[in-house]
């Protein structure tokens, strides 16, 4: 993660602005070109995007630094070195654990100007934790964490993240979903991706927690 | 933000509809002279345009397929189609957009009939006000209709929302920006095929699991004026013929 003094948008003048891309580095796999963020790589960073901010982990309104004018821009930007399968979970776990890790700069603002005082201050984060778990359709089954091989084959895949605050288990909600690639999930795959997605969502979070707190 | 309310206490949204009633919505079929088949749709006061090219050669024809047709997508949004204007150059969301409409209407096409050639389906959304990428699959599957591609089912779209705590289907601007979350669908009903999902905003497992029925019944809504717009397209057609 990387933070920058930049302009908010025109609609959201006291927020701060999170950021992420994906970048997929050429010799992560004969089938990546060097060159522009192609399609999947747009959808990789916008998948992510939308589980960490649809989750509200990020407090954006406190990472305004002069109303209207100057405030954080957060870049989460995610480099794809190896690829051996599920790109969408291992990045969304990566960034995950990079905001909760992350330190910012500490500014001061006198008059017009703005300072760094060398400080560096935690993350305004709300606990709101969001974990992406993905099923990859082959066939008539459902498979968890998709490899490389498995993704060659599969007929589409299914992105679910479950968000929950700290470690209240009652406040499992859904924020974030994406169905990709060419084929399609029955109605009845759908509902049982999202239900085994919640199950594993489970056991990341607690691998997550052991690691990085969690509880903003 | 405003305080005003989206949902009033006797369940009426804030443009006078039921909670799970759709907005006014109207499909014409082959609207464009320069196109293998074409649809324009208006959807409440979303406006969509599609063009259907193909199946034609491949270009670049490397990326040509020896045993079926590659399917294209292309979403974009006119620069004064949104409330700001819109710089022209896609941006991030509309290649999103393309991919996951490509992938939705993919399902649908008998690919394999139309080996090394490609069928592009371009998008102009001439105004946005909220499910466009659902108005616009459901227009393209009318435009491949009209292209005359063979199809295993029509791909019908919506998307439900949730608003002040409440369900709604079919999602207009207003409720997508200032309600919890946006859930669309695409749907072959024939199929009980998924060929699009998403959502963004906060649900709980049980909103999820009432939101796939509601999406159901929604999309069967659109595939009733899909095959009507179709029936409707081929009777003038019918009465032009027995006229000449």
């Amino acid at each position: 993660m990387k933070f920058e003094i930049g302009d908010p948008f025109s609609d959201t003048p006291d927020e701060g602005v999170m950021q992420v891309s994906a970048e997929f580095v050429p010799f992560a796999s004969p089938e990546f070109e060097p060159g522009k963020p192609d399609e999947t790589a747009v959808e990789l960073a916008r998948v992510v995007d939308r589980g960490l901010r649809e989750s509200k982990i990020l407090d954006t309104s406190k990472l305004c630094i002069v109303p209207g004018k100057k405030v954080w821009i957060c870049h989460v930007d995610l480099y794809i070195l190896d690829h051996c399968g599920n790109l969408i979970d291992t990045a969304a776990l990566a960034g995950l654990c990079a905001l909760l890790s992350a330190k910012m700069p500490e500014v001061k603002v006198k008059g017009e100007a703005v300072e760094m005082t060398g400080k560096k201050l935690p993350m305004p984060l709300s606990g709101n934790v969001p974990i992406n778990v993905t099923l990859a359709k082959i066939g008539d089954k459902l498979f968890i964490d998709p490899s490389f091989e498995e993704e060659e084959v599969l007929d589409c895949r299914l992105s679910v993240a479950f968000m929950q605050k700290g470690d209240d288990e009652k406040s499992l909600m859904i924020c974030a979903m994406q169905k990709g690639e060419a084929g399609y999930l029955t109605t009845d795959e759908a509902v049982r991706a999202v239900e085994l997605a919640k199950l594993k969502s489970q056991e990341l979070r607690s691998l997550v927690s052991s690691k990085v707190n969690i509880n903003g | 933000m405003t305080t005003e309310k989206l949902i009033s206490d006797d369940g009426i949204r804030n443009d006078g509809r039921k909670l799970d009633e759709l907005r006014k919505i109207k499909f014409e079929i082959g609207v464009l002279k320069n196109t293998d088949g074409s649809a324009y749709v208006e959807w409440g006061r979303t406006k969509i345009l599609v063009g259907v090219m193909g199946p034609r050669e491949s270009h670049p024809k490397h990326l040509a397929m020896p045993d079926k047709a590659r399917i294209d997508a292309f979403y974009r949004m006119a620069s004064f189609s949104v409330e700001e204007w819109k710089s022209p150059a896609p941006s991030r969301r509309e290649t999103e957009l393309s991919k996951v409409i490509r992938e939705a209407l993919g399902p649908a096409v008998f690919t394999e009939y139309f080996p090394r050639t490609s069928i592009d389906i371009f998008i102009e959304v001439l105004q946005a006000d909220g499910s466009t990428r659902c108005a616009a699959i459901s227009a393209a599957s009318l435009a491949l209709v009209d292209a005359g591609i063979p199809m295993r089912d029509l791909v019908a779209s919506i998307a439900v929302g949730k608003v002040e705590g409440q369900l709604v289907l079919d999602v207009q601007d207003k409720e997508d920006k200032e309600g919890e979350s946006d859930m669309p669908m695409a749907y072959m009903p024939s199929k009980n095929a998924v060929t699009l999902l998403q959502m963004d905003g906060q649900i709980t497992h049980d909103e999820f699991l009432r939101s796939i029925e509601l999406l159901k019944k929604g999309c069967l809504d659109v595939y009733k004026m899909q095959k009507e717009a179709i029936e409707a397209h081929f009777k003038v057609n019918e009465s032009n013929t027995e006229e000449a």
